[in-house]
């Protein structure tokens, strides 16, 4: 009789610690099934974004330039802006067969292969993944598909093969088009749609660059500032706000939970995203690179497109740059302009996003001395100024010139900023304006 | 020790833990069954709580309408016509924006603000609207008799939307014998479309919003959401107007006008811009306290 009361205290004691496990179990997983993130660590509620951006747009090329075309040694480049919807079909259209053959091909070569014939050339910001194109493909192994690019050739008189480049590990790769299937190269030459000007090819220490030949005339642009309630990322990052911790100091606010902080800085007007993850796994490049697009356009409001502007091999993370017009914007520290994000396998790591964003343009008539352009210096007058105005070490420093916008906050209203037209320089991975640079780096030409 | 002992603590302590976690697991649940309503049973839950709503609330549906935001420039169009033409006898103000007028001939209307006014009456004030007395007439459009301030409203439609904010309107004030003896007109001007065409949430989902932040009581009438364009920057220069949906509910002898941006859902705390009786300044209280909605 004594055995049996203590084996029903046995038992029952043993039911007790296991109904403890699965209930701690369960209320640890209940509000997950809406939670901000699935076992899989994407975030998976309701996007505080009102704009759904392509992924065509953002992995899509920046630039346009016709080698030859209208004659030998032309050289003539325009923006891809007009050309967004096309490339949207596109990007998805499979009419690649695979890669053929592959060579290495320094700089000088590259530029002696463009010279050898007519060729329509798609020029990206980053390198992109092959494997993102994967689609097009009918076939792709999965050593090339994490092979990267971020030049497309195609030439104008034989769509047989298509070439990608890449201008960083100086590869050439060979892609064979499906018959029948070939481009139409129509809409790329139309010089009535597409803003072509003249260019010049500059080759950087590590980098092929087409600047405008001539002085270019860029609009100045004013728009409406929009910014949606903090309440909004934070319901969307925290399923259950109730176990969130708040702690606020200065103009930082954080919130906290076991796994993960999001903080918001009033200041800076961006928002921080940390979560640990113990089990990073593993993930191709073009994963990484759709993957990280989708999280960013989840939260992402800008009313232009954005594109992907860096990826950082270093600590895996990728920046997406908001753009206007198809020229990219930047602000200080890129604060306003740029979103960065590192994933793994299993979710976000960190995210960083900018909060303030743009829909409405504003028409401010006469609102700078210049009128409503502004007059940028030819590329080669450009290269040239900084040549004479840098050292030949710090010149072959720089990564990228480009013309992007500068956004400056109006004085007039905090609800506008105005956009700047400036040329622009990638240098110690930074972009500056050209001004800054030359300033940061004065007197420290050869013979001072 | 005493192994008996030990093991009846342990149970005391494990079933009031258990107890901890069984209340817990059930509120977190509770949790999750009101966040996760969707937006189609919010419409159940307001039907459920005794609020009455409009039957034809699919004229809300905007998906087919291309509304856009809307710029107006500041060119004091008001003071510039009322200069050029010898019609216009009233008062402006310093700022150009506000004019009021008594005609010399009231309009005569067979009605009075007690006892209503028939078809005829409001026929009579469109076609004064419309003369060439008022300035930019053709622009506004007849939106009601407000028995409360004895006026008839007029407001300026842009793209067929009206700007309800005060920044554009004519009130045709009447006196006790129901006759209009003056009125007053603000005038934003002529708007040019800017950006491209807004993706908006449609009326229903304005009426959701404003339920599920707790702004609509049990035992509302909720009218028809109107579709209206409201000041959302104000320059020196130029004004800009952005889609906003206005949402009366009357509760009791009460009645609540709610503003909701038709692009993001956000409800506007802000008052409108009123007009001062006597100089037409606006007292426009810009106090941007905006809550985002719960979803």
């Amino acid at each position: 009789m004594g055995l049996t009361r203590d084996r029903l205290r046995n038992l029952l004691l043993v039911f007790l610690v296991l109904l403890s496990f699965f209930l701690s179990y369960k209320l640890w997983t209940a509000g997950r099934s809406l939670g901000e993130e699935s076992t899989s660590g994407q975030i998976t509620r309701i996007n505080p974004s009102i704009e759904n951006h392509r992924a065509s747009d953002v992995f899509g090329p920046s630039k346009l330039a016709l080698h030859n075309v209208e004659g030998p040694d032309t050289l003539r480049m325009s923006h891809t802006e007009k050309l967004k919807d096309l490339w949207a079909v596109e990007f998805n259209n499979e009419n690649l067969e695979q890669v053929v053959w592959t060579e290495s091909m320094n700089y000088e070569e590259y530029a002696n292969f463009l010279q050898s014939s007519s060729w329509l050339e798609l020029v990206y910001a980053e390198e992109l993944p092959i494997g993102i194109l994967e689609q097009k493909f009918s076939e792709l192994s999965r050593e090339t598909a994490n092979e990267f690019y971020n030049r497309v050739l195609v030439n104008i008189d034989n769509q047989d093969f298509i070439y990608f480049y890449n201008t960083g590990t100086e590869r050439l790769y060979a892609i064979s088009v499906t018959e029948e299937a070939e481009p139409d190269l129509e809409p790329y030459l139309n010089s009535e749609n597409l803003d072509y000007v003249e260019a010049t090819m500059i080759i950087l220490e590590n980098n092929i660059v087409y600047l405008p030949s001539e002085p270019l005339s860029i609009p100045y642009k004013s728009y409406v500032v929009d910014q949606l309630a903090n309440s909004v990322y934070i319901n969307s990052f925290f399923p259950d706000t109730s176990l969130v911790s708040v702690r606020s100091s200065g103009s930082l606010t954080r919130y906290i939970d076991l796994t993960k902080e999001v903080s918001i800085n009033d200041n800076t007007d961006t928002l921080n995203y940390l979560r640990q993850i113990s089990n990073v796994g593993e993930l191709d490049p073009a994963t990484r690179y759709i993957r990280s697009f989708e999280q960013v356009n989840r939260f992402e409001n800008w009313g232009d497109t954005f594109i992907l502007s860096d990826y950082n091999r270093l600590d895996q993370s990728l920046t997406f740059r908001r753009e206007i017009d198809g020229f990219p914007v930047f602000s200080p520290f890129d604060y306003d302009s740029a979103s960065k994000i590192s994933i793994v396998e299993s979710g976000v790591t960190q995210l960083k996003l900018p909060l303030r964003f743009i829909q409405t343009p504003i028409d401010i008539p006469d609102s700078n001395e210049g009128g409503s352009a502004k007059e940028l210096i030819a590329g080669p007058d450009l290269v040239e100024e900084l040549q004479n105005n840098v050292s030949a070490e710090i010149f072959a420093q720089i990564e990228n010139v480009t013309i992007g916008y500068r956004w400056i906050q109006s004085e007039e209203n905090n609800q506008v900023v105005d956009f700047t037209p400036e040329w622009h320089v990638l240098y110690d991975g930074t972009w500056m304006t050209y001004l800054e640079f030359l300033k940061m780096h004065e007197g420290v030409t050869y013979g001072f | 020790m005493d192994f008996k002992k030990i093991a009846r603590i342990f149970i005391w302590a494990f079933a009031l833990l258990n107890i901890y976690l069984l209340i817990g697991v059930y509120e977190r649940q509770d949790i999750q069954n009101i966040s996760s309503q969707p937006t189609g049973d919010a419409l159940t839950n307001i039907l459920a709580a005794d609020i009455d709503l409009p039957e034809n609330l699919s004229a809300t549906d905007i998906e087919d309408e291309e509304v856009y935001s809307i710029q107006i420039n500041e060119e004091a169009l008001l003071e510039n016509e009322m200069k050029s033409s010898d019609i216009h006898t009233g008062t402006i103000n310093a700022e150009g924006a506000y004019y009021k007028s008594f005609p010399s001939n009231p309009i005569v209307l067979e009605g009075t603000p007690a006892d209503g006014y028939t078809d005829n009456d409001v026929k009579d004030v469109k076609q004064f609207v419309l003369s060439e007395q008022v300035m930019f007439g053709e622009e506004y459009s007849y939106n009601r008799f407000d028995a409360e301030g004895s006026r008839f409203v007029f407001y300026q439609e842009i793209d067929g939307i009206p700007i309800m904010d005060g920044t554009s309107e004519i009130s045709l004030f009447v006196n006790e014998e129901g006759n209009v003896i003056s009125y007053e007109q603000t005038y934003a001007g002529q708007g040019t479309r800017q950006g491209r065409a807004l993706d908006l949430i449609n009326g229903t989902r304005a009426i959701e919003i404003l339920f599920l932040n707790n702004e609509i009581r049990q035992g509302s009438t909720v009218e028809l959401p109107i579709l209206t364009y409201r000041r959302a920057l104000h320059l020196e220069d130029l004004s800009m107007y952005s889609p906003v949906w206005i949402v009366n509910v009357d509760h009791s002898s009460e009645r609540n006008t709610f503003r909701v941006d038709a692009v993001n859902g956000t409800i506007i705390r802000q008052s409108t811009p009123v007009q001062s009786e006597n100089n037409g300044e606006e007292t426009e209280a810009e106090t941007e306290n905006e809550e985002e909605p719960e979803t």
